[in-house]
């Protein structure tokens, strides 16, 4: 038995990491943009199908098939910051909303419109290996996803907390006028917010098409996972929203493998009806981060 | 004067209904009217499209063959779109209208249950070729047939071959979270048990599920021998990489039954890893028989695919009516349907003949998957 509770808390664990680059990404341009980017869930799908056509297609292996994944997303997500969500910041949230749905429906029908309906599987060739430690089963791709899962979000944040550019990013959230004020370029910091959260999509994306499948849907029920997980962490805390992403890994995992699988989908929501009745404040607490 | 003859046939058949039908034998002039409600759009249109290829199939071979004691039979299709009201629609056009003498149909089991009530009180024969809901044959609707087997034979014949023979007796199920599933499992559950196996883990998922792991680390834990899945394609395939992820494929015998992953789909998206999938299908086109290969050899010839078990079904289907009408001798529809009851059938599948509720008789054969190939491994196997 305890064997079987620390293989499904395992599976909840690597879960979580791909949830949590997710989340860290609408997480951060909810922070310094201000808006809620429904179409986030389509960042992931389409990151996810670069890198499957760039390997069917450029014939590439699966790590530098992840790496243009992430590279193409960034690009796309700087492009559909400065296109399409530009003109609505410091607009209230509600017209964030309305258009990142429809550029969602959008994105994911000429998805389903381009690449049909047909789910496809990302082959990254790890599947195959299987390591057993202390009774514990895992396959070199599981390994591989919380290996690259844990190493980027280790990256995003030294690059938030050290670099001059993570600085701005962290400024223009606080306040974005004073930022303004002290010099620096706030256009320049959203694009590199869209892109950053687009690259992370784009690995999570490519990571699930490995693990699971890929397809045009996959990024409608995800975004919407997403949305808890920042709103248990708490809105543009990074160090909130990894936490609050691994417990939902576990509550699923674990509800799925000890209550009852079928009703899997309900454990997030239940999670989070539970917070704001235990602990409104969210799970980090207050304010700061 | 035209007008006239039509009024007198109408008039013929007419009392020819009311009379409960006297003494006419041999065909009246024209062609035998046989209707088809089958899925041709929506989300079934691919699997009613091939059920079609073999009504259309047959229908030739009996016409190039000279007909019915030299009677064309005309096919009169509907689309149901795997709709049971647009299904009904379809029905009482085809009896209202076009006069058939039977009707081919449907594929979905709610289409053909939504069906039977106009077999019943237009008084023609229904027939589906594809429906395997247990109930269609369970509601004492003697209009109704059904030319393939049932859910319930199914498991009757599958659990036989795996429980009493193979010595599989420790079964999990994972199911797909619709009555397709949950009926599924209820029914091999009770058939497992009676045969003296036992049930030791069962699970359900959502349809479009992706991540089974939570499943599979219990199923690990169990002391399941066997794994009976129930669902569709893509999920399957899903359940099935997990499966071998975990490593289970020494331990467990991995079942599909009900055939959900036996398709060219599945195994490209499990590749090897649907190798030794064992499951049950009334056809196959690997069988052996003279019939069996003839059919499949001009079906490959016609449509450059394989047939399966649903090309099969409408081929079979298609020749049984034609026989009936042949054996009744006769377009009135309640001799039609007496002669389809009585009838003693040998197509691609096998010998076949209805029992008293109108139900099919015939075997399963016992397949499984092996480089891409589905092999058969026993068979065929009756259910009673």
């Amino acid at each position: 038995m305890l064997m079987v509770f620390l293989q499904q808390a395992l599976n909840g664990i690597i879960l979580g990491c791909i949830y949590a680059l997710i989340a860290l990404g609408l997480s951060l341009i909810f922070g310094i943009l201000e808006v809620a980017n429904f179409a986030h869930g389509e960042f992931y799908m389409l990151g996810a199908f670069m890198a499957l056509f760039s390997m069917s297609g450029l014939g590439v292996s699966f790590f530098p098939a992840l790496l243009i994944a992430m590279i193409g997303m960034g690009i796309i997500g700087a492009l559909i910051e400065r296109a399409v969500f530009r003109p609505i910041v410091g607009k209230p949230l509600i017209n964030s909303m309305l258009l990142s749905f429809g550029l969602s429906t959008a994105l994911a029908n000429l998805a389903l419109l381009l690449f049909g309906a047909d789910p496809q599987k990302i082959e990254s060739g790890l599947a195959d290996y299987h390591l057993r430690f202390f009774g514990l089963h895992l396959t070199a791709e599981r390994l591989m996803v919380l290996v690259v899962s844990v190493a980027l979000v280790i990256l995003l944040a030294w690059f938030i907390q050290s670099t001059r550019t993570g600085k701005a990013m962290r400024a223009v959230s606080q306040d974005r006028v004073a930022a303004q004020l002290a010099g620096i370029n706030v256009s320049r910091i959203y694009t590199i917010t869209f892109a950053i959260s687009g690259a992370l999509a784009a690995a999570a994306g490519t990571m699930v098409g490995a693990m699971f499948f890929v397809s045009p849907e996959m990024g409608f029920s995800v975004v919407l996972k997403c949305f808890i997980i920042i709103a248990l962490g708490g809105f543009g805390k990074i160090r909130g929203v990894i936490v609050a992403a691994v417990m939902i890994g576990l509550a699923e995992s674990l509800g799925g493998g000890f209550i009852s699988y079928a009703y899997k989908d309900a454990y997030p929501f239940l999670l989070l009806v539970l917070l704001f009745m235990l602990k409104p404040q969210g799970l980090t607490g207050g304010s700061g981060r | 004067m035209r007008g006239k003859g039509i009024l007198r046939s109408v008039l013929c058949v007419a009392a020819m209904l009311s009379l409960g039908c006297a003494a006419w034998a041999a065909l009246p002039d024209g062609n035998v009217r046989v209707g088809v409600v089958m899925p041709t759009s929506g989300t079934l249109a691919y699997d009613g499209g091939l059920t079609l290829n073999g009504v259309k199939m047959a229908v030739d071979e009996i016409n190039a063959a000279g007909g019915v004691s030299g009677h064309k039979v005309e096919l009169f299709i509907e689309d149901s779109a795997g709709v049971p009201a647009t299904a009904v629609a379809a029905m009482e056009k085809l009896v209202g209208m076009q006069k058939v003498v039977a009707v081919i149909g449907d594929f979905g089991s709610s289409g053909t249950l939504a069906m039977m009530d106009v077999a019943k009180r237009s008084q023609t024969p229904l027939i589906t070729p594809i429906s395997l809901a247990p109930k269609i044959t369970e509601l004492g609707n003697i209009w109704t047939f059904r030319g393939c087997d049932s859910s319930e034979m199914i498991a009757k014949s599958f659990t036989k071959w795996a429980v009493a023979e193979k010595k599989l007796d420790k079964w999990a199920f994972i199911g797909v979270n619709t009555d397709y599933g949950r009926g599924s499992v209820d029914a091999f559950s009770k058939k497992v048990k009676d045969l003296g196996g036992e049930v030791v883990y069962t699970e359900y998922f959502q349809q479009g599920e992706t991540d089974y792991y939570p499943i599979i680390t219990k199923l690990k834990a169990s002391s399941a021998n066997a794994l009976c899945m129930l669902g569709e394609t893509v999920d399957l395939s899903r359940v099935v990489s997990q499966f071998h992820e975990m490593g289970l494929q020494e331990k467990i015998t991995i079942m599909d039954p009900t055939s959900g992953t036996f398709n060219p789909k599945f195994l490209e998206l499990a590749k090897a890893k649907a190798n030794g999938i064992i499951g049950a299908s009334r056809f196959v086109a690997s069988i052996k028989t003279p019939k069996a290969e003839k059919f499949v050899a001009d079906y490959q010839k016609r449509y450059n695919i394989p047939p399966e078990k649903y090309a099969q079904a409408g081929y079979d289907v298609a020749h049984m009516v034609a026989m009936a009408v042949k054996n009744a001798d006769s377009t009135d529809t309640a001799k039609v349907r007496e002669a389809l009851a009585k009838i003693e059938y040998e197509g691609p599948q096998g010998k076949a003949h209805f029992d008293a509720k109108n139900q099919l008789q015939i075997g399963e054969y016992i397949i499984v998957v092996k480089d891409g190939k589905f092999e058969i491994v026993a068979g065929p196997i009756m259910a009673e």
